[in-house]
Protein backbone atom coordinates (compact mmCIF):
# COMPACT_ATOMS: atom_id res chain seq x y z
CA UNK A 1 0.00 0.00 0.00
CA UNK A 2 1.19 3.52 -0.91
CA UNK A 3 0.20 4.93 2.56
CA UNK A 4 2.79 3.35 4.27
CA UNK A 5 5.08 5.60 2.08
CA UNK A 6 3.66 8.78 3.63
CA UNK A 7 5.58 9.07 6.74
CA UNK A 8 8.82 8.54 5.14
CA UNK A 9 7.68 11.12 2.90
CA UNK A 10 7.14 13.55 5.51
CA UNK A 11 10.51 13.02 7.02
CA UNK A 12 12.09 13.77 3.31
CA UNK A 13 10.02 17.00 3.23
CA UNK A 14 11.43 18.01 6.61
CA UNK A 15 13.99 19.94 5.83
CA UNK A 16 12.43 21.13 3.33
CA UNK A 17 9.93 22.82 5.03
CA UNK A 18 12.22 23.98 7.99
CA UNK A 19 14.24 25.69 6.00
CA UNK A 20 10.95 27.29 4.04
CA UNK A 21 9.85 28.63 7.64
CA UNK A 22 13.15 30.37 8.66
CA UNK A 23 13.27 31.65 5.10
CA UNK A 24 9.82 33.33 6.29
CA UNK A 25 10.63 34.21 9.62
CA UNK A 26 14.41 35.48 8.95
CA UNK A 27 12.57 37.37 5.79
CA UNK A 28 10.87 39.30 8.12
CA UNK A 29 13.15 40.13 10.46
CA UNK A 30 15.16 41.38 8.47
CA UNK A 31 12.95 43.68 6.46
CA UNK A 32 11.87 45.06 9.87
CA UNK A 33 15.68 45.77 9.89
CA UNK A 34 16.36 46.71 6.67
CA UNK A 35 13.42 49.56 7.07
CA UNK A 36 15.27 50.48 10.59
CA UNK A 37 18.67 51.17 9.23
CA UNK A 38 16.97 53.09 6.14
CA UNK A 39 15.44 55.72 8.35
CA UNK A 40 18.47 55.57 11.05
CA UNK A 41 20.46 56.20 7.72
CA UNK A 42 18.10 58.83 6.89
CA UNK A 43 18.20 60.90 9.63
CA UNK A 44 21.35 60.11 11.94
CA UNK A 45 23.95 59.34 8.82
CA UNK A 46 26.87 57.45 9.98
CA UNK A 47 25.72 57.23 13.24
CA UNK A 48 23.19 54.58 11.73
CA UNK A 49 26.37 51.83 11.91
CA UNK A 50 26.58 52.18 15.70
CA UNK A 51 22.79 51.44 15.93
CA UNK A 52 22.48 48.76 13.75
CA UNK A 53 24.35 45.15 15.03
CA UNK A 54 26.50 43.19 12.32
CA UNK A 55 23.71 40.43 12.16
CA UNK A 56 20.67 43.10 11.84
CA UNK A 57 22.77 44.43 8.66
CA UNK A 58 22.91 41.46 6.88
CA UNK A 59 19.60 39.89 7.31
CA UNK A 60 18.80 43.71 6.70
CA UNK A 61 20.56 42.85 3.01
CA UNK A 62 18.95 39.75 3.05
CA UNK A 63 15.63 41.02 2.93
CA UNK A 64 17.02 43.68 -0.26
CA UNK A 65 18.21 40.90 -1.58
CA UNK A 66 15.03 38.82 -1.97
CA UNK A 67 13.04 41.25 -2.51
CA UNK A 68 14.53 42.61 -5.24
CA UNK A 69 15.21 39.53 -6.55
CA UNK A 70 11.51 38.96 -7.06
CA UNK A 71 11.07 42.04 -8.36
CA UNK A 72 13.21 40.65 -11.64
CA UNK A 73 10.44 38.06 -12.31
CA UNK A 74 7.28 39.64 -11.17
CA UNK A 75 5.78 43.08 -12.35
CA UNK A 76 5.78 45.18 -9.40
CA UNK A 77 4.27 48.13 -8.46
CA UNK A 78 6.04 50.82 -5.97
CA UNK A 79 9.14 50.81 -4.39
CA UNK A 80 11.39 47.73 -2.79
CA UNK A 81 10.80 50.26 1.06
CA UNK A 82 6.51 50.00 0.74
CA UNK A 83 7.46 46.00 0.21
CA UNK A 84 9.50 45.97 2.70
CA UNK A 85 7.10 47.38 5.05
CA UNK A 86 4.55 44.94 4.12
CA UNK A 87 6.86 41.99 4.85
CA UNK A 88 8.01 43.46 7.95
CA UNK A 89 4.32 44.34 8.80
CA UNK A 90 3.65 40.32 9.52
CA UNK A 91 6.77 40.50 12.14
CA UNK A 92 4.74 40.33 15.51
CA UNK A 93 1.81 38.40 13.68
CA UNK A 94 0.66 34.95 15.15
CA UNK A 95 -0.98 33.99 11.33
CA UNK A 96 2.11 33.88 8.40
CA UNK A 97 1.26 33.69 5.14
CA UNK A 98 1.90 29.41 4.43
CA UNK A 99 5.19 30.42 2.14
CA UNK A 100 7.83 33.24 1.15
CA UNK A 101 6.37 32.74 -2.37
CA UNK A 102 3.19 34.15 -0.99
CA UNK A 103 4.71 36.57 1.49
CA UNK A 104 6.40 38.17 -1.64
CA UNK A 105 3.32 37.94 -3.44
CA UNK A 106 1.47 39.76 -0.93
CA UNK A 107 4.31 41.91 -1.26
CA UNK A 108 4.29 42.61 -4.62
CA UNK A 109 0.57 43.65 -5.48
CA UNK A 110 0.22 45.75 -1.81
CA UNK B 1 74.33 40.94 65.27
CA UNK B 2 75.22 42.26 62.19
CA UNK B 3 75.25 46.22 61.41
CA UNK B 4 75.27 47.85 58.12
CA UNK B 5 75.62 50.85 57.19
CA UNK B 6 72.72 53.37 55.19
CA UNK B 7 74.38 52.09 51.58
CA UNK B 8 75.05 48.31 52.68
CA UNK B 9 71.51 47.98 53.87
CA UNK B 10 69.71 49.90 51.17
CA UNK B 11 71.90 47.12 49.12
CA UNK B 12 70.99 44.33 50.43
CA UNK B 13 67.34 45.14 50.64
CA UNK B 14 66.73 46.85 47.26
CA UNK B 15 69.95 45.39 45.39
CA UNK B 16 70.60 49.37 44.17
CA UNK B 17 73.61 51.44 44.90
CA UNK B 18 72.23 54.07 46.97
CA UNK B 19 75.04 56.48 45.73
CA UNK B 20 73.39 56.78 42.37
CA UNK B 21 70.30 58.02 44.11
CA UNK B 22 71.23 61.21 45.91
CA UNK B 23 67.46 62.43 46.55
CA UNK B 24 66.97 59.42 48.37
CA UNK B 25 69.88 59.50 50.03
CA UNK B 26 68.64 62.67 51.17
CA UNK B 27 65.63 61.60 52.83
CA UNK B 28 66.91 58.19 54.20
CA UNK B 29 69.50 60.92 56.43
CA UNK B 30 66.89 63.38 57.22
CA UNK B 31 64.96 59.82 58.49
CA UNK B 32 67.97 59.14 60.46
CA UNK B 33 67.92 62.70 62.35
CA UNK B 34 64.47 62.65 62.94
CA UNK B 35 64.88 59.38 64.87
CA UNK B 36 62.98 57.18 62.97
CA UNK B 37 65.72 54.76 62.15
CA UNK B 38 68.07 54.22 65.01
CA UNK B 39 71.50 54.22 63.97
CA UNK B 40 74.43 53.22 66.74
CA UNK B 41 77.83 55.46 66.37
CA UNK B 42 80.53 52.64 65.22
CA UNK B 43 82.07 51.66 67.96
CA UNK B 44 84.70 49.66 66.01
CA UNK B 45 86.36 51.63 63.75
CA UNK B 46 86.33 54.85 65.62
CA UNK B 47 85.56 56.61 62.33
CA UNK B 48 82.65 59.68 62.53
CA UNK B 49 80.17 57.24 61.23
CA UNK B 50 77.30 55.24 61.88
CA UNK B 51 75.61 52.10 61.52
CA UNK B 52 72.06 50.92 61.00
CA UNK B 53 71.64 47.44 63.47
CA UNK B 54 69.88 44.65 61.67
CA UNK B 55 66.89 44.69 64.23
CA UNK B 56 66.35 48.47 61.86
CA UNK B 57 66.39 47.08 58.11
CA UNK B 58 62.36 46.71 58.48
CA UNK B 59 61.78 49.93 58.87
CA UNK B 60 64.40 51.37 56.69
CA UNK B 61 62.58 48.90 54.33
CA UNK B 62 59.09 50.12 54.97
CA UNK B 63 60.65 53.39 55.15
CA UNK B 64 61.62 53.15 51.55
CA UNK B 65 58.15 52.56 49.90
CA UNK B 66 56.39 55.11 52.22
CA UNK B 67 59.51 57.31 50.07
CA UNK B 68 58.15 56.37 46.99
CA UNK B 69 54.62 57.74 47.85
CA UNK B 70 55.55 60.37 50.18
CA UNK B 71 58.40 62.05 49.31
CA UNK B 72 58.47 64.08 52.77
CA UNK B 73 60.12 62.43 55.56
CA UNK B 74 58.74 63.95 58.26
CA UNK B 75 55.27 62.89 56.70
CA UNK B 76 56.68 59.03 56.75
CA UNK B 77 57.91 59.53 60.26
CA UNK B 78 54.14 60.18 60.96
CA UNK B 79 52.78 57.17 59.33
CA UNK B 80 54.89 55.31 61.51
CA UNK B 81 54.14 56.90 64.95
CA UNK B 82 50.43 58.59 64.19
CA UNK B 83 47.42 56.13 63.54
CA UNK B 84 45.46 58.68 62.22
CA UNK B 85 48.19 59.88 59.53
CA UNK B 86 48.88 56.07 59.08
CA UNK B 87 44.94 55.65 58.28
CA UNK B 88 45.08 58.92 56.13
CA UNK B 89 48.31 57.63 54.22
CA UNK B 90 46.94 54.20 53.60
CA UNK B 91 43.48 55.77 51.93
CA UNK B 92 45.64 57.79 49.62
CA UNK B 93 47.75 54.55 48.82
CA UNK B 94 44.72 52.54 48.22
CA UNK B 95 43.46 55.01 45.81
CA UNK B 96 46.58 55.12 43.87
CA UNK B 97 46.67 50.87 43.87
CA UNK B 98 42.73 51.01 42.61
CA UNK B 99 43.63 53.60 40.00
CA UNK B 100 46.44 51.67 38.89
CA UNK B 101 45.45 52.01 35.19
CA UNK B 102 45.96 55.32 34.97
CA UNK B 103 49.87 54.49 36.75
CA UNK B 104 50.66 51.35 34.67
CA UNK B 105 53.04 52.84 32.28
CA UNK B 106 54.77 54.75 35.42
CA UNK B 107 54.91 52.20 37.55
CA UNK B 108 54.19 48.36 37.63
CA UNK B 109 52.45 47.29 40.46
CA UNK B 110 52.00 43.98 41.63
CA UNK B 111 50.06 41.43 43.55
CA UNK B 112 51.45 42.96 46.97
CA UNK B 113 50.06 46.38 46.25
CA UNK B 114 46.40 45.46 47.98
CA UNK B 115 48.61 43.60 50.92
CA UNK B 116 50.57 46.67 51.15
CA UNK B 117 47.55 49.00 51.66
CA UNK B 118 45.87 46.29 53.69
CA UNK B 119 48.87 45.98 55.84
CA UNK B 120 49.18 49.82 55.91
CA UNK B 121 45.42 49.81 56.87
CA UNK B 122 45.97 48.22 60.18
CA UNK B 123 47.28 49.95 62.93
CA UNK B 124 47.62 47.22 65.23
CA UNK B 125 50.44 45.80 62.88
CA UNK B 126 53.61 47.35 64.06
CA UNK B 127 55.72 48.89 60.89
CA UNK B 128 59.25 48.65 63.28
CA UNK B 129 58.85 44.70 63.28
CA UNK B 130 56.36 43.81 60.13
CA UNK B 131 57.65 43.96 56.81
CA UNK B 132 55.12 45.49 54.00
CA UNK B 133 55.13 43.76 51.01
CA UNK B 134 56.64 45.62 47.86
CA UNK B 135 54.24 46.87 45.79
CA UNK B 136 56.54 47.91 43.61
CA UNK B 137 58.35 45.97 40.79
CA UNK B 138 60.50 48.24 40.70
CA UNK B 139 61.00 51.22 43.15
CA UNK B 140 59.58 54.79 41.91
CA UNK B 141 62.18 56.02 43.50
CA UNK B 142 64.81 54.64 40.59
CA UNK B 143 62.69 55.07 38.20
CA UNK B 144 61.62 58.75 38.41
CA UNK B 145 65.55 59.70 39.90
CA UNK B 146 63.99 63.17 40.94
CA UNK B 147 62.14 64.70 43.94
CA UNK B 148 58.63 63.93 42.30
CA UNK B 149 56.56 61.16 44.81
CA UNK B 150 53.91 58.98 42.95
CA UNK B 151 50.85 61.27 44.37
CA UNK B 152 52.31 63.98 42.34
CA UNK B 153 52.90 61.72 39.25
CA UNK B 154 49.29 60.67 39.55
CA UNK B 155 48.15 63.88 39.28
CA UNK B 156 50.18 64.81 36.55
CA UNK B 157 49.38 62.24 34.27
CA UNK B 158 45.59 62.89 35.60
CA UNK B 159 46.18 66.05 33.89
CA UNK B 160 47.77 64.60 30.76
CA UNK B 161 44.66 61.98 30.30
CA UNK B 162 42.08 64.28 29.74
CA UNK B 163 42.87 64.92 26.22
CA UNK B 164 42.90 61.09 26.11
CA UNK B 165 39.26 61.31 28.02
CA UNK B 166 37.82 63.54 26.26
CA UNK B 167 38.07 61.21 22.78
CA UNK B 168 37.05 58.21 24.97
CA UNK B 169 33.89 59.82 26.44
CA UNK B 170 33.06 61.02 23.07
CA UNK B 171 33.13 57.46 21.57
CA UNK B 172 31.07 55.79 23.98
CA UNK B 173 28.75 58.53 23.85
CA UNK B 174 28.22 57.62 20.46
CA UNK B 175 29.67 61.05 19.08
CA UNK B 176 32.13 59.18 16.49
CA UNK B 177 32.61 62.45 14.44
CA UNK B 178 33.63 64.62 17.15
CA UNK B 179 35.71 61.35 18.87
CA UNK B 180 37.42 60.82 15.17
CA UNK B 181 38.36 64.80 15.21
CA UNK B 182 40.55 64.35 18.73
CA UNK B 183 41.68 61.43 17.19
CA UNK B 184 43.39 63.12 14.55
CA UNK B 185 44.95 65.63 17.08
CA UNK B 186 46.26 62.59 19.03
CA UNK B 187 47.39 60.57 16.04
CA UNK B 188 49.35 63.77 14.46
CA UNK B 189 51.04 64.49 17.74
CA UNK B 190 51.75 60.36 17.93
CA UNK B 191 54.87 60.72 19.43
CA UNK B 192 54.46 62.56 22.02
CA UNK B 193 51.21 60.81 23.42
CA UNK B 194 51.10 57.69 25.55
CA UNK B 195 51.06 54.82 23.22
CA UNK B 196 47.85 53.10 24.72
CA UNK B 197 46.35 56.87 23.69
CA UNK B 198 47.14 56.16 20.34
CA UNK B 199 46.20 52.98 19.42
CA UNK B 200 42.88 53.86 20.99
CA UNK B 201 42.96 56.89 18.86
CA UNK B 202 43.90 54.54 15.73
CA UNK B 203 40.52 51.89 16.52
CA UNK B 204 38.25 55.66 16.79
CA UNK B 205 39.53 56.53 13.54
CA UNK B 206 39.07 52.77 11.93
CA UNK B 207 35.89 52.79 13.57
CA UNK B 208 34.69 56.06 12.49
CA UNK B 209 35.79 55.20 8.49
CA UNK B 210 33.73 52.08 8.92
CA UNK B 211 30.04 53.93 9.76
CA UNK B 212 30.94 56.68 7.23
CA UNK B 213 31.66 53.64 4.43
CA UNK B 214 28.47 51.59 6.16
CA UNK B 215 26.11 55.27 5.88
CA UNK B 216 27.38 55.29 2.01
CA UNK B 217 26.35 51.53 1.74
CA UNK B 218 22.90 52.03 2.94
CA UNK B 219 22.43 54.97 0.73
CA UNK B 220 24.14 53.11 -2.43
CA UNK B 221 21.81 49.81 -1.61
CA UNK B 222 18.22 50.97 0.02
CA UNK B 223 18.33 54.55 -2.25
CA UNK B 224 18.68 58.03 -0.46
CA UNK B 225 15.25 60.09 -0.49
CA UNK B 226 15.74 63.78 -1.09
Amino acid sequence: MMLRYVPMLLILMLPKMVTAETNRTTLIEGCAEAIQIYENNQQYTFKAAIMASLSEALRAGYCKGVIDEYDRGHDCEGDWLKRARYVAGYKDQKSLPPSTESLLRGACQS
Amino acid sequence: MRSYTLAEAVRDLFGFKLADYPKLKDQLNSLVRNKLIHMDADLISHRNRRLLPELELTTLFNATLLLALFPDPAKVKLIFDDVEERQKAARLADLIVINRQSLLEIIHLNVNAAIFVNVLATPDIDLRKHRLDNPFEILPQILLKGDVGLVDCNVARSASLTKGDSMLRCYLDGELDIAAQHAVRIILAAEKEPSELVKLARHIEVEFGAAKEFSETVDLLFGRAF
